[in-house]
């Protein structure tokens, strides 16, 4: 029998429910069936199956503040921002978990013509279902820092699509 | 109207816009290397910026001239939660953009720019020709004289080299780089399709 796989896999479980950003994520994790290498020689490591979580991120991770009060003209008016640090882990067997943190700031404005006052917690629900819809689009094998990149630049390609009229912003 | 030469717009750019560098988060970076927000093109990007919001009343006032003839959509108070925007940013509706769609989903036809960087406007339209592209020229030719646009065969230029905060290195373009990411929202580019 095997334990270390077993231990492994028990692991991967955990690292599942503890880390994946909240209550279990839909489809928790995602393993990319990388075979083993079939050329490697006796003493280097054969390429693990690895996985990611994809994490649900929360409306509570878009805390939205007022920036500029509505003025009250136009067809949109005044701004709110959120300032989000936004968890993602990949998992690698037998046991390595790497977790980074993407910084980012949404930016939506307070009113709109077609949507009425937007409310903090609308506006944290826009961004999250951005956010959760970017993340399904992601190469979780990127270096962290051109991954956080990728990502925050997807989130602001997808408002647009998602919210056409909406005119939010994200930067890092 | 000055002929706007692609070079002059490219060394533009480049005055504000590192070449070859992507503007990764800071802590991303290590420690003793360079950081994109301390290259000397950022920080002339940030002084343009901190401009648009000490001048900020011309476009305010431009703006409400506007509003009483046309909706419209002011995209430029990013500036004012830190954001530096190389541009002053506005969009359009007309009446078409509404039929046949979801009120929620009601895209401007029109977004109109005047540029933080240099002397140039752009007009993006990508609605059927009326009064409205020329109405709003007049204005922004009343309100910053001497400013004038970029035809589309150059504004439309790949700078495959910098990376203008909107999009992966390598899809800016010179329009983009002047006006901001919002220029593509009137006819925005296909999303990645999930993995």
């Amino acid at each position: 029998m095997n334990y270390a796989a077993i231990l492994g896999a028990c692991f991967v479980g955990f690292a599942t429910l503890a880390f994946g950003g909240g209550p279990v994520p839909k489809g928790p994790v995602v393993p990319k069936n990388e075979a083993a290498d079939p050329q490697a020689k006796d003493g280097q490591e054969q390429e693990a199956r690895e996985g990611a979580t994809f994490p649900n991120f929360k409306l509570s991770e878009f805390p939205f503040v007022v920036i500029v009060p509505d003025d009250g003209k136009g067809e949109a008016g005044g701004w709110q921002a959120a300032r989000a640090n936004l968890e993602f882990t990949r998992v690698s067997l037998p046991i390595t978990m790497i977790t980074w943190f993407c910084p980012l700031t949404v930016e939506i404005p307070i009113r709109h013509s077609t949507r009425g006052i937007i409310t903090p917690l609308a506006a944290a629900t826009m961004s999250a279902a951005v956010a959760n819809s970017v993340v399904a689009t992601m190469d979780f094998k990127l270096p962290q820092g051109i991954f956080c990149d990728t990502f925050k630049t997807r989130m602001l390609a997808a408002f647009p699509v998602m919210y056409p009229g909406l005119g939010a912003r994200v930067t890092k | 109207m000055t002929k706007v030469m692609q070079s002059e717009l490219l060394e533009l750019i480049y005055q504000h816009y590192p070449r070859g560098m992507l503007a990764l988060s800071r802590v991303h970076v290590p420690i003793g290397e360079l950081y994109y927000d301390d290259t000397e093109e950022h920080v002339r990007l940030i002084v343009a910026a901190a401009r648009g919001r000490r001048e900020y009343a011309k476009w305010s006032t431009m703006l409400d001239g506007l509003y009483a003839r046309f909706s419209v959509q002011n995209e430029s108070l990013h500036l004012w939660s830190g954001g530096n925007d190389p541009a002053y940013s506005a969009r359009i509706y007309r009446p078409k953009d509404s039929e046949n769609v979801q009120p929620e989903q009601v895209r401007a036809s029109l977004s109109f720019h005047v540029s933080l960087l240099g002397p140039y406007y752009g007009i993006h339209d990508a609605g059927e020709p009326d009064e409205i592209t020329q109405a709003v020229a007049k204005e922004i030719e009343s309100t910053y004289p001497g400013y004038c646009t970029i035809p589309p065969d150059i504004g439309n230029t790949v700078v495959p080299d910098v990376d203008d905060a909107g999009a992966p290195m390598g899809e800016a373009t010179i329009y983009t780089c002047l006006f901001s990411r919002v220029w593509t929202w009137v006819v925005p580019p296909p999303l990645p399709i999930a993995k």
